[in-house]
């Protein structure tokens, strides 16, 4: 259960630390890769390498902060990646289009309350984020399945949360002085 | 009726497509085992750190953060909550702690100010029973409410979580209690990942807030006086990078950057320092810091390089409006009196340009078509390519690419109405040249005919050194940290390198050694080998995947994945399978007689098993439903483990075998014991993300740090006389790892450089 100690253990080198790590969080991150390759093989193909990756550079990372959500926005990118690779399709271009129908399935199967109906908008679910462009399945496990705020971000970064936040704020600030938008802070 | 989360629903649908026995660790292990093994690859870390931003800015470019309104004269520091102003700050009036049925709950900290209220909870004693398997079913509706006397509630909004074995710390911000307030209830219908009904639900903990007592952790802010001494950077010169041609548009010449420091935060263990980088007007649109693990200096008085660390603190940030940029950097205990120097060697400019192409779509452009214009536009002295135009969704992407220094540009359609939009970040760091795009949609999807694009700005990095000097108030003892006397220097490691001293007569015997299976390729696969203490001689032992020399050095226990825990003759080489030990079975640690060996068993959580050397007498020490890892033997034939508790934190417990009973032993990270038993080595992770290892006797007391800067000291072992330790030393730049002897009565320390890789034992 603990995971500091398996991380510890990686970071001796000792690959039974990721033994434990596989155990624990393969299935969710199967899932989550799944939600963004929707293939099965290639979600499995996408958590395989993410677990290597991991175990290669466990030295790196700060066992201070919580594997899992680190991990599962490793593996929400890889997949990504692997699925646009895979398709060569291009990067959508806004993370909130489309998503409206995907929400209101959400919100209806949130409150089903028959077992049939709540099958049936499962598998409405499963459509709609199949039919979803690759970023905007991302845009959708970020939000709703992995539940991201902003401040956990940094988790999904190789670097010390304060300079993730850090990058994130000036990346946001340069890119509206780079396109001259003059957007109100919000 | 109860809503369920649309993570669990999700969870569900991802769920129906995945088989119920996944079982990736046999392919995992197999391919790690045929390829690559652990190494550190420092250079890596800023890689990953600027794509992954890039692809983060991609998708939140909408989610900009407010930066906060010019700071004043400010009261204190209160760690979690941030600089405070005078008379405005309140705090929980003592922690509220709730058990029922083995869980407790304790409200650790709030702090309440006209900005926020900070709250800080924990959970402990929670069972693995009673955490929910998202696969079978749905964990509860998790929501921590604060609720005032009025009965209204307040929303959180999460801001950190940290997990352990038995429970968990959460972190939350509210809005601002009424200062007239001084009480809520802390609302938890039901814990973190708890299955419904498996733990106490419905918790009510009453809060009592008072203004911030005199003994509350405030930390002390000293204003600097501004300006302070900028050693440099009145004059501004674009220096692109290696390979372009040197240019300076001509208000480059004229444009100002300053440093300042504002104030530092003086806290027990180092400072908090708060700086600006100023810009003028012209010519930069945006100054902001550029890769600040390389470009960003602490130096103090010797100009020795002090360790820090980026914070996220409030205030920080770019503010385009005041031309300025803040950051916050907390510092390592500063040592030496004198100034501290905070240099940079370069920023990341934006400079306004004005260029623009034609990209014509044709009459029908179909989602996912791609063109390749293959377009080079000049933008002063530097070029860029517009490699490729993809359509989809509502609008159009561009990859671009430069070798000319640009890291980014802005591409917008002035002529057409556009509703969102992303640009992503190139690095410089892959051979001079650097991969951006942009993209957008249309608020009418888009339009027809060609389209005049325009390339508003670029972003590039200056080189432009830039230093400001602060002097600290002078330097107490609560100051000095523990490892001021530490045996082993970044500088005192390379003049050990460059001054090669022979192994000290007496100490020889083999070591076992995780590292490099090709020495002249160490970036190449690692492996487990046998060497002689100089390094020579090695020899691979396939598929281990750790081991231990037995006490009389004739034996080796090593594990392997897929067939537990091997004895090798080390006279005949020969090895044979421990009786008793299967898959998954490692970490072999031998009882002082050598004739037992105590090893780790279990999936998530590993407890401890003792077994004799003929396989009998198999028999479980620990079932503590955590991980438990040994550590070493003390010379009464009790065993010392180490058991993680909350993050960062570990629990060494003393085992008497014969009673089967655990006393807690000590709170640090025992890495081994010396063969006498009367000596600990510690292994600690410092600031900075450091290893670092001391020594001291078993009550903790003559405690002696054996290393302090970048370097990591790693695995130390201890000699059979306990008179010298050999570790790892990790050099954080390069990535190497060599063996050393560490004296730790003499401070001598003696570099081997044949070994190369941690050391896992050590046999004389």
């Amino acid at each position: 259960m603990d995971d500091v100690q398996a991380i510890r253990r990686l970071k001796n080198g000792d690959i039974g630390g990721l033994e434990s790590l596989i155990a624990c969080y393969q299935a969710r991150a199967v899932r989550t890769a799944y939600l963004v390759t929707h293939t099965e093989p290639l979600a499995e193909e996408v958590v395989q390498d993410a677990f290597i990756r991991f175990y290669e550079h466990a030295g790196q990372f700060d066992e201070r902060r919580a594997f899992e959500p680190y991990f599962l926005r490793m593996v929400v990118y890889a997949a990504l990646n692997a699925v646009e690779r895979e398709s060569r399709s291009a990067v959508s271009l806004d993370a909130d289009a489309d998503l409206g129908g995907l929400e209101y399935l959400l919100e209806c199967a949130s409150s089903v309350e028959e077992q049939v109906e709540f099958e049936q908008l499962k598998r409405a679910i499963h459509q709609a984020i199949g039919a979803l462009p690759p970023r905007q399945r991302l845009a959708a496990v970020q939000r709703y399945y992995l539940e991201m705020s902003e401040s956990e971000m940094s988790a999904a970064l190789d670097v010390a949360p304060g300079t993730v936040k850090w990058l994130l704020h000036e990346a946001r600030a340069r890119l509206r002085a780079l396109l001259g938008w003059q957007r109100s802070e919000e | 009726m109860k809503k369920i989360p649309y993570s669990n629903i999700l969870d569900a649908v991802a769920g129906d497509q995945i088989p119920a026995d996944l079982d990736l660790a046999p392919n995992i292990i197999a391919r790690i085992q045929k390829g690559k093994g652990y190494r550190m690859q420092p250079r890596l870390k800023l890689i990953s750190a600027v794509l992954v931003a890039a692809i983060v800015l991609a998708v939140l470019f909408y989610a900009v953060p407010g930066v906060a309104a010019a700071i004043g004269r400010w009261f204190g520091y209160l760690p979690g909550v941030g600089l405070v102003s005078e008379g405005q700050v309140r705090a929980l009036a003592e922690p509220a702690t709730l058990t029922r049925a083995g869980v407790t709950v304790t409200v650790d900290q709030v702090v309440l100010n006209q900005e926020r209220t900070a709250l800080l909870y924990s959970v402990d004693g929670l069972p693995d029973s009673a955490i929910a398997d998202v696969r079978e079913e749905p964990a509860c509706d998790y929501r921590v409410t604060l609720r005032l006397p009025d009965g209204s509630q307040l929303l959180a909004t999460p801001n950190g979580v940290q997990n352990w074995g038995s429970g968990y710390q959460h972190r939350f911000n509210y809005a601002p209690v009424p200062g007239a307030v001084d009480a809520a209830t802390l609302l938890i219908p039901c814990l973190y990942q708890a299955r419904p009904g498996a733990a106490p639900e419905n918790w009510e903990i009453p809060l009592r807030f008072v203004a911030a007592a005199p003994g509350a952790t405030v930390f002390p802010v000293i204003e600097i006086p501004t300006p302070t001494a900028v050693v440099a950077g009145a004059a501004v010169t674009d220096t692109p990078v290696a390979g372009t041609p040197a240019t300076a548009a001509p208000a480059d010449a004229e444009a100002g950057l300053s440093l300042t420091l504002d104030r530092a935060v003086q806290m027990e263990d180092g400072y908090l320092l708060y700086a600006t980088l100023h810009w003028e007007a012209a010519p930069y649109s945006s100054v902001s810091l550029n890769n600040p693990a390389a470009a960003l200096h602490l130096l103090d008085a010797n100009g020795q390089e002090l360790v820090y660390e980026l914070r996220d603190e409030e205030g920080a940030g770019v503010n385009v409006d005041q031309r300025q940029t803040v950051f916050a950097l907390k510092t390592a205990p500063v040592q030496t009196p004198g100034p501290l120097t905070l240099a940079l060697d370069s920023v990341m400019v934006t400079i306004p340009a004005e260029a623009s192409f034609v990209f014509d779509p044709g009459p029908d452009p179909r989602q996912g078509q791609e063109w390749q214009p293959g377009l080079e536009i000049s933008i002063g002295e530097r070029r860029l390519r517009v490699v490729s135009v993809v359509h989809e969704g509502s609008g159009y992407s561009v990859a671009m690419n430069s070798d000319t220094g640009i890291i980014s540009a802005g591409v917008v359609d002035h002529e057409h109405t556009v509703v969102s939009g992303f640009c992503t970040e190139g690095s410089l760091l892959q051979g001079g040249r650097s991969d951006f795009g942009c993209g957008w949609n249309y608020q009418d999807g888009v339009p027809a005919g060609p389209l005049t694009l325009s390339i508003t700005s670029i972003s590039v990095e200056h080189a432009q050194p830039l230093a400001v000097q602060w002097t600290p108030p002078a330097v107490s003892a609560t100051l000095l940290p523990a490892d001021a006397s530490a045996c082993l220097t970044p500088e005192t490691w390379q003049a050990a390198l460059g001054q090669p001293r022979p192994i000290p007569a007496g100490l020889a015997g083999k070591v076992l050694v995780r590292g490099p299976v090709d020495e002249n390729n160490p970036a190449g696969d690692w492996g487990i080998a046998i060497a002689n203490l100089d390094g020579s001689a090695r020899q691979p032992i396939a598929g281990a995947n750790d081991g231990a020399f037995s006490p009389d050095g004739a034996k080796l226990a090593y594990s392997k994945i897929d067939s537990g825990i091997w004895i090798m003759d080390l006279s005949t080489g020969q090895s044979a399978p421990l009786a008793g030990t299967g898959y998954g079975d490692f970490n072999p640690l031998w009882s002082p007689d050598g004739e037992r060996i105590v090893f780790n068993r279990g999936v998530g959580i590993f407890d401890l098993f003792i077994v004799n050397l003929d396989g009998s007498e198999l028999r479980q020490l620990t079932s503590g439903g955590v991980q438990e890892y040994p550590a070493g033997w003390l010379a009464d034939g009790s065993l010392l483990y180490n058991v993680a508790g909350r993050v960062y934190e570990t629990t060494v417990y003393r085992l008497d075998l014969h009673s089967g009973e655990s006393q807690v032993f000590s709170n640090e990270n025992i890495s081994s014991v010396s063969p006498d038993g009367q000596q600990l080595a510690i292994s600690e992770l410092a600031f900075g993300e450091r290893w670092q290892v001391a020594v001291s006797d078993l009550t903790g007391a003559n405690r002696r740090a054996l290393a302090s800067g970048s370097l990591w000291v790693l695995t130390p072992r201890w000699s059979a006389d306990g008179q010298w330790l050999l570790a790892g030393v990790s050099d954080t730049d390069s990535g190497a790892t060599l063996g050393a002897l560490f004296n730790p009565s003499t401070c001598e320390v003696i570099p081997v450089p044949g070994l190369r890789g941690s050391i896992l034992s050590w046999a004389q």
